[in-house]
């Protein structure tokens, strides 16, 4: 029988509780309640809000919770509960990461921060263009929790990375939290400077060396650095934290930043099921995207994409004519920005009518796309020639760099998509989450949809640690949502001629349906009943490596998923076209019941 | 809508002079803090090799320490042994930020004036350099694009850098590059800081006054808050407008406009031509908003856009005029001299622009 176990998540505005306990022989989701956080003013106190979340979690579920998990585990009584948390709240973990070259310790620097759970302040090189008094100032105004400097290539030039210590030296920062309190830097770098490093930054700040994070040109070696960056979030940051020195003696396990969490969740689930996997959580100022390629996992953080808060952001930078394209209805484009700023200046409203949730659902679909591309950047594999070395590097410059680094991410090896935040788990129908998922991440070949019907992944990701079969069965069983299989060929044919033909054998009866070019089709499969899919390319349908395809899939809450609109999805150029086209997508999807187009073009089924 | 206290702490930059004291009246336009230079670029001295010591001895051998402000040509560091004097120097005027014992450097802030320049200023640098205007770009200097930082005296771009009769082009102010044109062969340069004075803002007296960080102001009026703005502060009289700002509007210069309604691009030149300093409009429609800031800025974050002055929308951008009871108190202060601000942060500690209505001060105590 599995213990209980009640985790927290304190987040920037809400911490949320959940009791984890056994039913039956399984671990499963009992209650789940959230209160404010009370970081800031008039508290300044986590522990308030993680009382008062905890409080409302026990009034559901029946249970005294408050006394049992708000008190210091040394006292030595035992607990029928075990307790633990992640934490995002006061902004999180805010870490300045310097490096030598933009595209190669940068980048290697970069990477190791964001898989550390944290938020990037700024990513500073000697070579990124920037006047040194311009990062000095940069450096004094950012106030960082935590810095960390990537300094060269093993046996390479030590100079560089003393000058950036002097700026350091010179910028002097003040930490965020706490004004007596020296700020921690991790240096990673090249280990020929490390004696030096250490005698030029020790007077001044708390500094933890440890092995290079880019020994060589195409080593990376990112594991001590993220250690580092956990041991000196709970030792350093959370002590400084508002009310954490208190919650760190309640926690049974150390405190994980929420980004970690998420990470270690995803790293299981890839683990176990033997898949690459893809996370999404669009949330109203930033954007996060997960993966596990391989094996390996890569966050990235698109600070400036939200659906709220950031949603200016993604008008700039997507375009109006690009968020525009995706709705199934002819509209001025400035219409459109007019209700894209409303919900800028009123952050926390929510739509009032189906035209205002369709242009919310155009707006998330074009932040997705541009986190999930920016996610390919960070997302990376070093080359593998180790002939390329430092020289070649300056003797070729950046873009020979680029030309030996390629993009781990291809959609069309991603077992399982994962959607999460408010425009994907609370869409008002699982179909419209499916269908803005399609667009904006264009899945190629056959795939899986799921979203996180209420965000408990960084809670699962911390239970992970202690207990991975109880936080398996939780993310299956009452946290992901499946929205059903996906068969996306790369290429179709002349649009309307038959594209695939998808044979479903369930219970045994056998259903086949005809998709044409250009069309979706959804057919029906039930939550978890199993089928076997054999799917035959037609005409000039080609799936990238396969002629065919057969499998055996679990049905999701929309059904399999057939996307025979090639890729990359291509829309007419003419606006009533194109909403014609998108109306017509979200008819055959579900997502939306458009009658008067149903009426036109009779393709309801 | 009652009057009310208003505190306004007024912050200042490095290197700024108070000039009021405690108690004394101010109106929004009256100079509280003078900025007289701030820090700039930073110069790199290799000390050790100058005085040809072992770079960890370096601290021992200075005879400045770090904070010190220093001229060019004065001594930093110096050996004075027997038969052997040597002595480091400073090559600028600045402030010592560090001394490096393992690279054996000084490093020194330089202090720049912020340059004489109330707008933007436009470097003919292709001109200067005497090179076709398209050619600007191979010629432009690392760093130097648009959005970026630039110190006065810093290098725009150059010719023939590694010749001895080399040409360069500098910056003659502290400040943010607009644009760089190809066609023109120019390079667009706005001030950070277009005045060195800091101004009161709103009218009050001087309730504290401290060194190196601000002066707090209290006074007493109506404060009304917008939902989104654009450009910094502006203060004057108040004009009222019902309906929509024409293009061909005549106003008395250094007035703020309070219009019910609207306001397109071309009005808002206009009006800025013929002398406001401000508007608060009802509405603006997206499609103002993108065609004044342009389709990059960042319209959750504003306050530096380059705009002809600062704009305070009261309502959003959907064609809803100022409601009439906002209107109407707006109204009762036809002539009275008050004060906007456009400066918007829509994120966690969000900014919102605003409307001090200044309470007419004689006879009204601060409370």
């Amino acid at each position: 029988m599995p213990p209980g176990y009640v985790i927290t998540d304190v987040g920037s505005t809400t911490t949320k509780a959940l009791l984890i306990g056994p039913e039956g022989k399984e671990a499963r989701l009992i209650g789940r309640a959230e209160a404010p956080t009370t970081v800031e003013k008039p508290f300044e106190d986590v522990t308030v809000g993680v009382r008062n979340a905890l409080c409302k979690l026990g009034e559901i579920v029946g249970r005294e919770l408050v006394s049992e998990v708000c008190r210091n585990v040394g006292e030595g009584a035992r607990r029928e509960y075990r307790y633990l948390s992640t934490s995002s709240a006061g902004g999180g973990l805010q870490i300045l990461v310097y490096g030598l070259t933009k595209s190669v310790t940068a980048d290697s620097a970069r990477r190791a921060a964001l898989g550390g759970g944290a938020i990037l302040l700024d990513v500073m090189a000697t070579d990124d263009g920037r006047q040194g008094f311009v990062k000095m100032d940069a450096v004094r105004s950012c106030r960082p929790d935590m810095v960390l400097i990537a300094g060269g290539l093993d046996g390479g030039n030590t100079q560089y990375v003393l000058e950036v210590c002097d700026v350091l030296n010179a910028a002097k920062p003040r930490p965020r939290f706490g004004s007596g309190f020296r700020i921690p830097v991790i240096y990673a770098g090249n280990k020929d400077a490390a004696d030096t490093v250490r005698d030029t930054l020790s007077d001044l700040y708390d500094l933890t060396v440890v092995d290079n994070l880019r020994p060589a040109l195409h080593r990376e070696v990112l594991g001590p650095a993220r250690r580092a960056i956990h041991e000196l979030f709970m030792s350093h940051v959370m002590q400084q934290a508002p009310g954490y020195g208190e919650l760190i003696t309640w926690v049974d396990e150390d405190i994980l930043p929420t980004p970690a969490a998420v990470g270690c969740i995803m790293e299981l689930v890839a683990d176990r099921q033997g898949m690459n996997i893809l996370g999404i959580d669009i949330g109203g100022a930033t954007t996060d995207v997960f993966s596990v390629i391989n094996g390996t996992f890569f966050r990235s953080v698109s600070a400036n994409l939200g659906m709220s808060y950031s949603s200016g952001n993604v008008l700039v930078e997507a375009g109006l004519e690009n968020i525009v394209r995706w709705l199934p209805f002819n509209v001025s484009p400035y219409r459109v920005a007019d209700r894209i700023l409303t919900k800028l200046i009123h952050p926390t409203t929510l739509p009032a009518s189906q035209e205002d949730l369709q242009i919310e659902q155009a707006l998330a679909t074009e932040a997705i796309r541009l986190a999930f591309s920016q996610h390919k950047e960070v997302a990376v594999l070093l080359p593998k020639d180790a002939s390329f070395t430092t020289s070649r590097y300056f003797a070729e410059g950046r873009a020979g760099t680029q030309d030996k680094v390629s993009e781990a991410v291809d959609v069309s090896e991603i077992g399982l998509f994962i959607g999460s935040g408010g425009a994907l788990s609370h869409a008002p129908r699982r179909n419209q989450a499916a269908l803005m998922l399609l667009n904006a991440l264009q899945p190629e070949g056959r795939t899986f949809l799921a979203v996180d019907s209420v965000f408990m992944m960084p809670h699962l990701g911390v239970l992970s640690g202690l207990d991975p079969e109880a936080a398996l069965n939780v993310l299956e069983r009452d946290c992901l949502v499946p929205l059903g299989p996906v068969i996306a060929p790369a290429v179709v044919g002349t649009p309307g001629q038959p594209a695939v033909s998808v044979s479903l054998t369930a219970k045994g009866e056998r259903v086949t349906a005809l998709v044409n070019s250009g069309d979706i089709r959804v057919i029906r499969l039930p939550q978890g009943e199993k089928a076997k899919v054999e799917v035959e390319p037609l005409g000039q349908t080609r799936f990238k490596g396969m002629r065919r395809l057969e499998f055996d899939a679990t049905g999701g809450t929309v059904g399999v998923i057939v996307d025979a609109r090639g890729r990359p999805i291509r829309l007419p150029e003419d606006p009533d076209e194109r909403a014609q086209t998108n109306a017509k997508w979200a008819t055959q999807i579900a997502a939306y019941d458009l009658v008067g187009y149903a009426a036109k073009a009779g393709d309801r089924e | 809508m009652k009057p009310e206290r208003l505190t306004y702490f007024r912050q200042i930059p490095a290197s700024t002079r108070i000039v009021v004291s405690i108690g004394a009246r101010v109106e929004p336009e009256t100079v509280v803090a003078k900025i007289e230079a701030l820090p700039g670029r930073m110069a790199r001295v290799n000390a050790s090799s100058t005085l040809g010591i072992e770079r960890r001895d370096l601290p021992n051998r200075m005879v400045k320490k770090v904070g010190d402000h220093v001229k060019a040509g004065e001594t930093l560091a110096a050996r004075s042994e027997f038969f052997d004097r040597r002595a480091a120097r400073c090559p600028v005027d600045g402030v010592i930020s560090a001394v490096s014992k393992n690279l054996g450097n000084v490093y020194i802030r330089e202090i720049v004036d912020l340059g004489e320049s109330m707008g933007p200023v436009t470097v003919h640098a292709a001109r200067e350099l005497r090179i076709p205007p398209a050619e600007l770009q191979w010629h432009r200097a690392p760093g130097v694009k648009e959005g970026a930082l630039i110190a006065k005296g810093q290098v725009l771009a150059a010719r023939d850098r590694d010749l001895p009769r080399h040409k360069t082009v500098t910056s003659p102010i502290y400040g943010r590059i607009r644009e760089i044109d190809y066609e023109a062969g120019t390079i667009t340069i706005i001030p950070v800081f277009p005045s060195p004075d800091v101004k009161a803002y709103i009218r009050g007296r001087v309730t504290a006054v401290i060194p190196d960080t601000g002066v707090e102001i209290v006074g007493q009026g109506v404060r009304l808050e917008g939902v989104w703005g654009l450009g910094g502060e502006a203060f004057g009289p108040l004009r009222t407008i019902r309906g929509d700002l024409e293009a061909q509007v005549q106003v008395e210069e250094g007035s703020i406009l309070a219009v019910q309604g609207t306001a397109s691009h071309e009005a808002l030149l206009s009006a800025k031509g013929s002398g406001a300093v401000g508007v608060i409009l009802g509405y603006m429609p997206s499609e103002t908003v993108l065609s004044l800031v342009g389709s990059n800025a960042n319209l959750g974050i504003t306050g530096d856009n380059d705009v002809p002055s600062p704009i305070v929308v009261m309502e959003g951008f959907h064609p809803v005029p100022m409601r009439e009871e906002v209107f109407s108190e707006l109204m009762k202060y036809e002539g009275k001299k008050v004060s906007i601000r456009g400066v918007t942060h829509i994120r966690a500690g969000v900014i919102r622009p605003e409307v001090i209505l200044h309470s007419t001060g004689e006879g009204e105590e601060v409370m």
